[in-house]
């Protein structure tokens, strides 16, 4: 029987070692080297590492990268839940609304960058002309900086809240109707109902929808590198922006690997932070 | 009532409005798209699809991101159903951290993973084909397939695969004739969201192809620095990227409600 | 404690361009602090009824009243009614000290009055024990005894109702549950409606029942008049396990025939008779059918025996009459010899016997 299991999990093994272990073995392997061009690897030791982490400009973009999950999560968990709870549970709209709100997940993640570049460029965008008619004529996302990174954030909410909603739609419908019927017999007002019933019961859905949107703005390349590039300056020169520029275009590989694996190391312990957390909060308390 | 609909309403205007501006300038000539506002084309022109259509460099593109997508989804399946069998019926040594580990891997960055990619892939011979990038886009896929799988499977009893053994059907008989049509909408499910993610994945695809793999995604952001910003027919190339997408949410719209539950509620 | 009057309520539901009649013309009392039981097939009405008294449903017509007072357009909330539900219900974020105080809290009830009445309705369900465990983890016995906890904490609550609250709970828990559920009701004086498909379920809670059937109420009684006087064929079916036996009859003379075989009547029976009937139906209790091993001599009809069932402390045989194509059940002694094909003879005297015409009763007096 146990080896039955593992015969099984063959394929699967297999293919991971192709796409994710020999890779990570690379990448920790390259990060004890001094690795140029042209010149044969040498080894350092964790130098890399302490290299990484007293440059500015990769602390910069952590500091900004934190900033812009936690900005994110803020917007699009209490969106997507209230959405979510707007959204009628049966007729004939909800087969439309539910395929409208999948698109956007299914647009590939340069085309929302462009879809945004050309929404708000300040040449041929729609949103320079609406801000100018209602009095803020001076918005320009590709000089101002405060105007890139709440273009990049308007435009996260755009791409992913949809995710939230769908999560928590999925797990409103599994909510049986008899806890709603209790909840009005017990006399229960519409907060109460949401507080005791609905909250709990959308636990899981929660703490799913909290970690996949960590874990994806966390490692958001695509759409701001196709919105802004980064800039202006470094204004919204997100981790992965960064790391990648280090990887391909930096001189040291080491380093650029040195950084790949910090970065991989934050979003496990970020993620298993928030895990623990969320598990810990809102189980059975007492009175 | 009233309060959320008008919530509604408004949501899902901003949800359209950037897809609007785009199908708008896509219907646009490049003269209007630049000098004047308008809301809709006033010279409407179906040149900047002409465009697209009548380039190879286009089709190939998107014949290119059609090919790893779908092996990229063959792959994932055929790997990922006998592991989550394997995690929702047997307990083994380590099981626990050995679907731990696959779920970590969902969370790697992927800009941390493209040095090395693009090194072993180029070692054995696999760079710029559609297979390397169908592997390197089930880094992802596949812990997030087996962890969907898994929950559709646990769902099922076991009693059903006891009940199969003592009627006397070998295992792949059961599992084709019994166990498979019980979970075809788990598979639905994991398969959906492996298209979704290799189909809107860019980084990696552009890192492990050149010219003979180049999906339709890479091709859209080369073709922003050539030769001056031919944004009409960017953006009649980035409705057209939207096509596949809508197409598939409408065929599988009766199951998304269960489908984002991930067989886990 | 109260006094609950339906009065002609009618439901109706609307799906597409379908409407479904779910519950017709009802009219029914329930005296205050009785306990009462609403029997009947899957799909008969009954949780749609409940559902109408709890004031989860507005009926389309008619009125439910409380005490004489006109509750139909109230909220749940305003009619002190409790209920439990089929499906165990208890908030998982609460343990059951919350849970109990749940409903106390939404009417703004000061916590010190709280304490005091968590404790007596803890007591009174045996839940003393575990007040401040996590129900999530409880069986369905558990939580339904929480869910009625929630419903009887309140003292003005007005009627408990119980919409199969079995179904999940373990055969061998029933009991327990049953019990608690019924000293509750004894104790507090409620008045209570039990919605079940279970008969003996409901006669053993219940005073009175009323039988229900497609969207009607049939009978509405105590449980020895149902068994004993059935007013239609369905009630004599659905009520016993097993029902009613139903012989179809000719008229023959002064007496019936079925079949070859004649059936004596007496002089009640035959004044109640409507000669312009082609037949009748005669119904008969299995315990009330005398089986004998050799001809009394008062016309009995011989009949095989094709199956035999022990259950417990008596059997129930099936008999196959010759020429008549119905089986009979009968209920016997364990003592009793029933081989299998042996040969058995059936007494119908008047005394035990009923008799139908289209599916109505037409006489309940028993001589």
């Amino acid at each position: 029987m146990k080896n039955r299991a593992w015969w099984f999990l063959l394929p699967a093994l297999a293919v991971m070692s192709l796409s994710a272990f020999i890779p990570l073995m690379t990448v920790i392997n390259y990060a004890q080297y001094s690795v140029f061009p042209g010149s044969a690897p040498q080894f350092i030791g964790m130098e890399n590492f302490a290299d990484v982490l007293g440059d500015g400009v990769f602390l910069d973009s952590l500091r900004r990268q934190v900033l812009f999950s936690i900005e994110i999560l803020l917007i699009e968990i209490p969106l997507g839940l209230g959405l979510a709870l707007a959204l009628p549970k049966k007729g004939k709209w909800v087969g439309w609304s539910l395929v409208l709100l999948g698109i956007p997940l299914l647009i590939p993640w340069n085309v929302v960058g462009i879809i945004w570049r050309v929404f708000t460029r300040s040449d041929l965008g729609a949103v320079p002309a609406i801000f100018n008619w209602i009095g803020y004529g001076a918005y320009n996302a590709s000089l101002n900086s405060g105007d890139a990174w709440w273009t990049v954030v308007a435009m996260d909410v755009w791409h992913w809240t949809p995710l939230v909603i769908l999560l928590c739609y999925a797990g409103l419908q599994a909510i049986p109707e008899e806890f709603y019927r209790a909840a009005k017999i017990d006399g229960a007002s519409a907060w109460s109902t949401f507080r005791y019933v609905t909250l709990p019961k959308l636990r899981h859905s929660l703490i799913l929808a909290v970690l996949l949107r960590f874990m994806d703005s966390f490692k958001i390349y695509a759409e701001p590198f196709q919105l802004t590039g980064g800039g202006p300056g470094n204004s919204t020169t997100l981790l992965s922006i960064y790391t990648s520029r280090k990887a391909i275009g930096g001189f040291n590989m080491g380093f650029g690997a040195a950084v790949s694996i910090i970065y991989f190391f934050l979003v496990i312990l970020i993620s298993w932070l928030l895990y623990t957390i969320m598990m810990n909060v809102g189980g059975g308390s007492s009175k | 009532m009233k309060k959320r609909n008008v919530a509604l309403w408004v949501y899902f205007a901003f949800l359209i409005m950037p897809i609007y501006w785009m199908l708008n300038t896509s219907f646009k000539t490049n003269n209007e798209i630049l000098n004047y506002m308008h809301w809709f084309p006033h010279n409407f022109t179906v040149k900047n699809y002409v465009t697209i259509f009548t380039s190879p460099f286009w089709r190939r593109g998107f014949l290119n991101s059609l090919a790893f997508v779908s092996l990229n989804v063959v792959i994932v399946i055929v790997a990922a159903v006998p592991a989550a069998y394997a995690f929702s019926r047997w307990h083994f040594r380590g099981d626990k951290h050995l679907f731990f580990w696959l779920l970590t891997n969902r969370m790697a960055p992927t800009a941390a993973f493209i040095v090395p990619f693009f090194a072993l892939y180029s070692n054995i011979g696999l760079f710029d084909t559609h297979i390397a990038v169908a592997l390197a886009h089930a880094l992802f896929n596949l812990p997030l397939a087996i962890w969907i799988l898994e929950g559709f499977m646990s769902g099922i009893p076991k009693e059903i695969d006891e009940t199969a053994f003592v009627d006397g059907y070998s295992f792949p008989h059961f599992f084709w004739k019994i166990f498979r049509p019980l979970i075809s909408q788990g598979i639905a499910v994991a398969a959906f969201f492996a298209f979704l993610f290799s189909w809107v994945e860019l980084l990696l695809a552009r890192t492990l192809t050149s010219t003979a793999a180049k999906p339709i995604t890479v091709t859209l952001s080369r073709s922003l620095g050539a030769g001056g910003w031919d944004w009409g027919a960017l953006a009649a190339a980035g409705v057209l990227t939207m096509i596949p997408g809508a197409l598939v949410v409408y065929f599988i719209r009766n199951l998304m409600a269960k489908g984002f539950a991930m067989g886990r509620v | 404690m109260a006094k609950i009057d339906l009065k002609n309520i009618t439901h109706v539901y609307k799906s597409g361009g379908e409407e479904t009649r779910a519950v017709n013309d009802v009219n029914l009392t329930l005296a205050e602090g009785t306990s009462n039981a609403l029997i009947g097939p899957s799909g008969c009405g009954k949780t749609t009824l409940l559902n109408i008294i709890s004031g989860l449903l507005t009926p389309t017509e008619g009125q439910v009243l409380i005490d004489g007072k006109d509750v139909t357009e109230l909220p749940p909330r305003d009619r002190n009614i409790a209920q439990v539900f089929q499906f165990p219900v208890v908030y998982d974020s609460m343990d059951v000290y919350g849970n109990l105080a749940f409903p106390l809290r939404n009417r703004g009830t000061p916590e010190g009055e709280i304490e005091g009445r968590v404790q007596e309705a803890a007591e009174l369900l045996g839940l003393d024990d575990r007040l401040h465990e996590n129900p999530a983890s409880f069986g369905p016995e558990w939580s339904q005894l929480v869910s009625l906890g929630r419903g009887i904490i309140r003292h003005d609550t007005t009627a408990l109702l119980f919409d199969e609250p079995m179904t999940d709970v373990d055969p061998g828990r029933k009991l327990t549950l049953r019990r608690r559920i019924s000293q509750a009701q004894k104790r507090l004086e409620v008045t209570a409606l039990y919605v079940t498909h279970d008969q003996h379920e409901a006669l053993t809670f219940a005073e009175k029942a009323a039988v229900m059937k497609d969207g009607q109420i049939v009978q509405y009684g105590s449980p020895e008049e149902l068994y004993e006087r059935p007013v239609s064929t369905f009630v004599g079916n659905f009520i016993g396990s097993p029902g009613m036996n139903f012989i179809d009859c000719e008229f023959a003379g002064e007496d019936l025939k079925a079949g070859k075989f004649t059936v004596p009547l007496n002089e009640t029976m035959r004044n109640s008779l409507d000669s312009s009937w082609s037949g009748v139906e005669l119904g008969v209790r299995p315990n009330l059918v005398d089986v004998y091993d050799e001809p009394e001599g008062g016309g009995e009809i011989p009949a095989e025996v094709t199956l035999t069932e022990h259950l417990g402390s008596y059997q129930i045989i099936t008999l196959k009459v010759e020429g008549i194509g119905v089986e009979i059940k009968a209920e016997l002694p364990l003592e009793e010899k029933t081989d299998i094909g042996s040969e058995k003879f059936i007494g119908l005297t008047p005394k035990n016997i009923m008799l139908f015409h289209n599916g109505e009763a037409i006489q309940n007096e028993k001589k």
